[in-house]
C-alpha cells in the first residue's frame, strides 16, 4: 500500500514537470494551427521557422553570444578556480563571497545593477553589454565546478610531478589540466545553456538593435501564440536536454 | 619562481578585476542610488535622502510588496509540500534507478523557465488543451478561464521553481545516514517520531537552501505574471522592472532592489546558522 | 663525503617552529630512518632534502653541492609519497615513465627501463593497467617503481607502508630491504613505527619537536637511549624512580623502590641525584618465592599473564604499588612459566642490563 502511494506521488510530480513540455512538443508537429484539435503530423511549423528571417537572426545572435560568453567564462573561470585553490592572496575570502553572491542573487537585481552601470558608463545596450552580462553570471558556475574538482586533488600529486622533474607549466599541462578537463567541459556546457536561456538579465542589458531568442519568444508569446513558437521551443528544449545530459555525465566523472 | 608568480598574478588579477567592475561596483551603485533623489535627465541626483525607503512603506507600494511577498511565500510552501516527500522517495529509491531519476529532475531545472511557462499558456488558455479536453468530454459547456488568474500565476511559479526545491532537499537527504533512523526505531520510536525527531531536524539545511532558491526568484520572475496573470498581479520583479524601464525612477527601483537583497541576506544568515549546526551533527563518531 | 649534509636547518610554518637548528649527515648507500611522533618534523626534513620546501635558515648540501635554493625538479632526489600520489589519468606504464619522458629519453630505452623496474618490484605485465584497478600493495609498488626508475642519488620514503595491512607491511619491509641492497642507493625513510625503524635501518635518527634526540644504530637506540624520550618512544620500558646514595669509582649505589642496588655509574651521576632506571621487559627476571624476597629483589604479585606463543607477558604489581611489565621466553620444558593469579613473586634483573638516565 505504501509502495503504491510512493510510486503514484513520484509519478504525479514527474507528470507535472514533463506534461506541459510533452504537450508542447507534440503540438509542434500538429498540422492544425490551434491546439483545439489534432489534424495530423506535420513539419510545417519547423519549415516556417527557417523562413522567418527575424527569428533566424535572433537565433544566430543568441548562439553567438552564448558561444563567446561561455568560452570566455570558461577560460576566465578555470584560471580563477586554479588561482583560488592553489594560491593564497589578499581578498581571497571576499572573492569567494562575491562568487556565491552572484550565484544566489535574484536575476532582477543583477539585471538592473548592470543596466545602471552601462548607462552611467555611456555604453549603448547591445552586443557588448549583453556579452559582458552573460560572462558575469556564468563565471561563478565555472569557478565552483572547476574548484570542486581541483579541491578533490591529492596535493602530493603536484609534489610528485615536481619531484620527478616537472616545471610549473609541465605540471599544469600534464597533470592538472587533464584532470580538471571534465569539470571545465561541464562548466562550458552549463554556461552555454545558461546564456542561451537567459531572459531576465538579458531583458535589461540588451538593446533594440540586437535581438536574442528568448526575448523574441517572449514578445511573440505576449502578442499571441503562433505555432512556430511551439516548434522553436521544442528545438530549444531538445538542445538543453542534450547539453545537460552531457554535462551531467561529465560531472559524474568528477565524483570518481 | 618568477614564471610561477607571473602566472598567479594574471589569473588572480583578471578574475578579481572582473568581479570588482561587474559585480561589486554595480552592487554598490544599487545601494548608493537608493539613497538619491530622482532626476529626469540624469536618472538620479543629490540630495541624499531616505525618501525612497519611506515611499516603499506608503500603503500603495507596501501593498505591492506584501502581495509579492505573499505570492513568494505561498509558492515556497507549495513547493516544499510537494517536493519534500518527492525528494525523500527519490533519495530512498534503489541505487540503480537513482541516476536516471536524478537526471529527470535536473533537466527541467536547466530548461529555460520561459519555455516551460509558455507550455503552461498552451495548456491553460481558452482554446488550450485543458479546456479542449474538458469541453470535448462534456464536463463543462464553456471554457473555464484558467489563464489570467491568481491560480495560473501560482501554477506558473510552482512549475518553474519546483526543481529548485527538489535538488537541495535531495542533496541533504541522500547524505542522511539510514542507520540514524534504524537507531531511533531500535530505541522505540514510531514512524512519525522518527520523522519529526530525526529526519526533519537533519533535513533543515536542505529545506532552508530550497526555500532560498525558490523564494527569491518567486519575488523576481516577472514574466510569469506577465504571461499568466491578470492586470493586477504584480510581483516585486514587475515592480522593479517598471521603475527602471517605464517610470525611469532609478532611486526608487534601487530601494526596492535593496529590500530584496536584504531579504536574501536574512535568509542566507538563517541558512548558515542551520548548516553550521547540521555540520556539527555530521561529525564522524 | 656524506651524500646529504643538512647544516643548521630551521623551518617554521605559520609562526610555528617545526625544525629547530638541525644538523644531519646522511652517509652514501645507507638506509637511514627518521623516527618520531607526528609533528616532530621528520616529514619536513624529508621535504627539505627533496626540495619541496625551502628552509628559513641553514644550508642543504647534496653530494657536496649547495642545493639549498635548487627546486625539486632539478634535484637528483626522488620521493615515494605516503598517499602514493599516482597520476589517476595515466596507467602504470605512463606513471613510471613520467620522469623519464621529461628527460626526453627515447621511447625504446624508456620501455626497456620501465620493464626492468617493473620486474624489480614484481609487477611485470601490468603496464597498461589503470591505476584505480590496482590493489593498495600494487599501487605502493608502482609508486616505488616510479621513483627508482630515474636512478636517483637518494630515495626518500614518506611513511610508505602506513596504509597497508599488517601482513602486507611485514612483507613489504623485507622487499624494501632487498631493494635497498640490490640498488645500492641511499634510502631515507620516515616512520613513526619504531619496530619498522629498528627492522629496516642502518642508522636511526630519533626526532622530537623539530630536534634530533639521538642518532645511532638500531642497537644503540634500543639498548642505550640517551634520554627519557628515546627510551620511552622505542620499545616497551619500565621506568623506576631512584636516588643515588653513594658513588664508588665507576660504580654507584642507588636507592630504588625500598631496596638498595649497586650498578655501573656510566653517566657520572653524583650522590643525592635523582635518576630514572630503565629496564626493558625482557631484561627482568621473575622468581617464585615464599616469604621474604632475597636482597636486591622486589616483592610483588602476578596480576595478568598473557600467553603470546613465543613469549609470555606478565604484569606484576609490586608491593610498593608500581606495575611492572615482564616478558619471559617460553620454554616448553619449563612448566614453571605458568603463574597463578596473585601468586607472590620476586622481581630482579641481570646486573648491567639496566640503563640509568637523568631525571628530566
Amino acid at each position: 500500500m505504501k509502495r503504491w502511494l510512493k510510486i503514484s506521488w513520484v509519478s504525479a510530480v514527474f507528470a507535472f514537470l514533463y506534461g506541459p513540455l510533452l504537450v508542447l512538443m507534440v503540438f509542434s508537429f500538429n498540422q492544425a494551427r490551434h491546439t483545439t484539435s489534432w489534424q495530423g503530423f506535420s513539419l510545417e511549423w519547423y519549415a516556417r521557422l527557417l523562413d522567418n528571417p527575424q527569428l533566424l537572426d535572433a537565433f544566430i545572435n543568441s548562439l553567438t553570444v552564448a558561444l563567446i560568453s561561455s568560452l570566455a567564462a570558461t577560460a576566465l573561470g578555470t584560471l580563477g578556480a586554479f588561482a583560488v585553490s592553489r594560491y593564497r592572496f589578499t581578498g581571497r575570502k571576499l572573492f569567494f563571497g562575491l562568487v556565491y553572491t552572484v550565484m544566489m542573487s535574484p536575476d532582477i537585481v543583477m539585471g538592473i545593477s548592470l543596466l545602471m552601470l552601462f548607462v552611467l558608463a555611456g555604453l549603448t545596450p547591445g552586443f557588448l553589454t549583453l556579452l559582458t552580462a552573460h560572462v558575469t553570471f556564468c563565471l561563478p558556475f565555472v569557478i565552483v565546478l572547476v574548484h570542486a574538482r581541483i579541491s578533490g586533488f591529492d596535493p602530493s600529486m603536484v609534489d610528485a610531478a615536481r619531484d620527478l622533474g616537472a616545471r610549473e607549466h609541465d605540471v599544469f599541462i600534464k597533470i592538472i589540466f587533464p584532470m580538471i578537463l571534465p569539470a571545465v567541459l561541464a562548466g562550458w556546457l552549463l554556461s552555454f545553456t545558461l546564456s542561451l536561456d537567459d531572459v531576465i538579465i538579458s531583458f535589461f542589458v540588451t538593446g533594440p538593435g540586437f535581438e536574442i531568442l528568448p526575448l523574441k519568444i517572449y514578445s511573440m508569446v505576449k502578442l499571441g501564440v503562433t505555432p512556430e513558437v511551439n516548434a522553436l521551443c521544442t528545438l530549444l528544449f531538445l538542445f538543453t536536454l542534450a547539453a545537460v545530459s552531457a554535462a551531467h555525465i561529465l560531472t559524474k566523472e568528477i565524483k570518481k | 619562481m618568477n614564471e610561477r608568480q607571473g602566472f598567479k598574478f594574471v589569473a588572480v588579477f583578471l578574475n578579481m578585476a572582473w568581479f570588482a567592475v561587474f559585480v561589486l561596483v554595480p552592487g554598490l551603485m544599487v545601494v548608493g542610488i537608493s539613497f538619491m533623489t530622482r532626476d529626469i535627465d540624469t536618472f538620479f541626483d543629490l540630495p541624499i535622502t531616505l525618501a525612497q525607503y519611506r515611499e516603499l512603506l506608503d500603503p500603495v507600494y507596501a501593498r505591492v510588496l506584501s502581495q509579492s511577498f505573499l505570492y513568494a511565500l505561498n509558492t515556497t510552501l507549495l513547493c516544499l509540500f510537494i517536493s519534500y516527500p518527492f525528494a525523500w522517495m527519490l533519495s530512498r529509491s534503489p541505487e540503480h534507478r537513482r541516476p536516471l531519476l536524478l537526471i529527470m529532475v535536473i533537466i527541467p531545472f536547466w530548461t529555460s523557465s520561459l519555455i516551460r511557462t509558455y507550455a503552461l499558456v498552451i495548456l491553460m488558455k481558452a482554446n488550450g488543451i485543458i479546456n479542449t479536453l474538458l469541453m470535448n468530454t462534456g464536463i463543462v459547456s464553456e471554457p473555464v478561464s484558467l489563464l489570467y488568474t491568481d491560480f495560473a500565476v501560482y501554477v506558473g511559479l510552482v512549475y518553474s521553481l519546483l526543481p529548485f526545491m527538489v535538488l537541495p532537499l535531495y542533496a541533504v537527504m541522500e547524505k542522511m545516514d539510514i542507520r540514524l533512523m534504524e537507531a531511533a526505531r531500535d530505541l522505540g520510536a514510531t514512524g512519525f517520531q522518527v520523522f519529526f525527531r530525526v529526519v526533519l531536524p537533519l533535513s533543515l539545511p536542505g529545506v532552508m537552501a530550497g526555500c532560498i532558491m525558490v523564494f527569491l526568484p518567486a519575488m523576481g520572475l516577472f514574466y510569469v505574471p506577465d504571461l499568466l496573470g491578470g492586470a493586477k498581479t504584480m510581483l516585486m520583479g514587475n515592480f522593479i522592472k517598471n521603475q527602471f524601464l517605464t517610470a525611469m525612477n532609478w532611486p526608487f527601483g534601487s530601494a526596492a532592489s535593496v529590500f530584496l537583497l536584504l531579504v536574501m541576506g536574512l535568509m542566507l544568515i538563517v541558512y548558515f546558522i542551520l548548516s553550521r549546526r547540521f555540520n556539527r551533527y555530521q561529525q564522524p563518531l | 663525503m656524506p651524500v646529504v649534509c643538512l647544516q643548521n636547518i630551521s623551518k617554521s610554518f605559520n609562526h610555528q617552529q617545526v625544525i629547530n637548528n638541525l644538523t644531519l649527515d646522511v652517509h652514501k648507500g645507507e638506509f637511514l630512518t627518521l623516527l618520531g611522533p607526528s609533528g616532530c618534523g621528520k616529514t619536513t626534513v624529508l621535504r627539505l632534502i627533496a626540495g619541496l620546501e625551502t628552509c628559513d635558515t641553514g644550508k642543504v648540501f647534496i653530494n657536496g653541492q649547495d642545493q639549498t635554493r635548487l627546486p625539486a625538479c632539478d634535484r637528483d632526489v626522488n620521493t615515494v609519497f605516503q598517499s602514493y600520489a599516482l597520476f589517476p589519468h595515466m596507467n602504470v606504464f605512463d606513471n613510471i615513465a613520467f620522469g623519464l619522458k621529461l628527460k626526453k629519453i627515447n621511447a625504446r630505452q624508456i620501455r626497456e627501463t620501465v620493464g626492468k623496474t617493473l620486474a624489480l618490484v614484481k609487477l611485470e605485465g601490468l603496464e597498461t593497467r589503470p591505476i584505480h584497478q590496482l590493489s593498495g600493495g600494487q599501487q605502493q609498488r608502482v609508486a616505488i617503481a616510479r621513483a627508482i626508475v630515474n636512478q636517483p642519488l637518494i630515495l626518500l620514503l614518506d611513511e610508505p607502508l602506513s596504509a597497508l595491512d599488517h601482513k602486507l607491511r611485514k612483507q613489504m619491509r623485507l622487499d624494501l630491504r632487498h631493494l635497498h641492497r640490490k640498488l645500492g642507493i641511499t634510502f631515507v625513510f620516515v616512520t613513526h613505527d619504531q619496530e619498522e625503524a629498528l627492522t629496516l635501518s642502518d642508522r636511526v635518527v630519533v626526532m622530537n619537536h623539530g630536534t634530533i634526540q639521538q642518532i645511532g644504530t638500531p642497537k644503540d637506540i634500543y639498548e642505550t637511549p640517551v634520554n627519557l624520550f628515546v627510551a620511552d618512544f622505542v620499545g616497551e620500558s619500565n621506568l623506576f624512580d631512584a636516588r643515588v646514595t653513594r658513588t664508588l669509582g665507576t660504580e654507584m649505589e642507588i636507592h630504588l623502590q625500598g631496596i638498595t642496588k649497586t650498578m655501573q655509574n656510566r653517566r657520572n651521576f653524583q650522590p643525592g641525584q635523582t635518576v630514572k632506571v630503565l629496564l626493558r621487559p625482557e631484561d627482568m627476571t621473575v622468581e617464585r618465592f615464599q616469604g621474604q624476597c632475597p636482597a636486591e629483589s622486589l616483592p610483588g604479585r602476578v596480576k595478568e599473564m598473557i600467553y603470546k606463543g613465543t613469549t609470555v607477558d606478565l604484569i606484576i604489581l609490586l608491593d610498593s604499588g608500581k606495575e611492572v611489565f615482564v616478558t619471559e621466553f617460553f620454554n616448553e620444558d619449563d612448566q614453571d612459566i605458568f603463574y597463578d593469579m596473585d601468586e607472590p613473586v620476586c622481581i630482579s634483573w641481570i646486573k648491567g642490563w639496566e640503563v640509568t638516565l637523568a631525571d628530566e
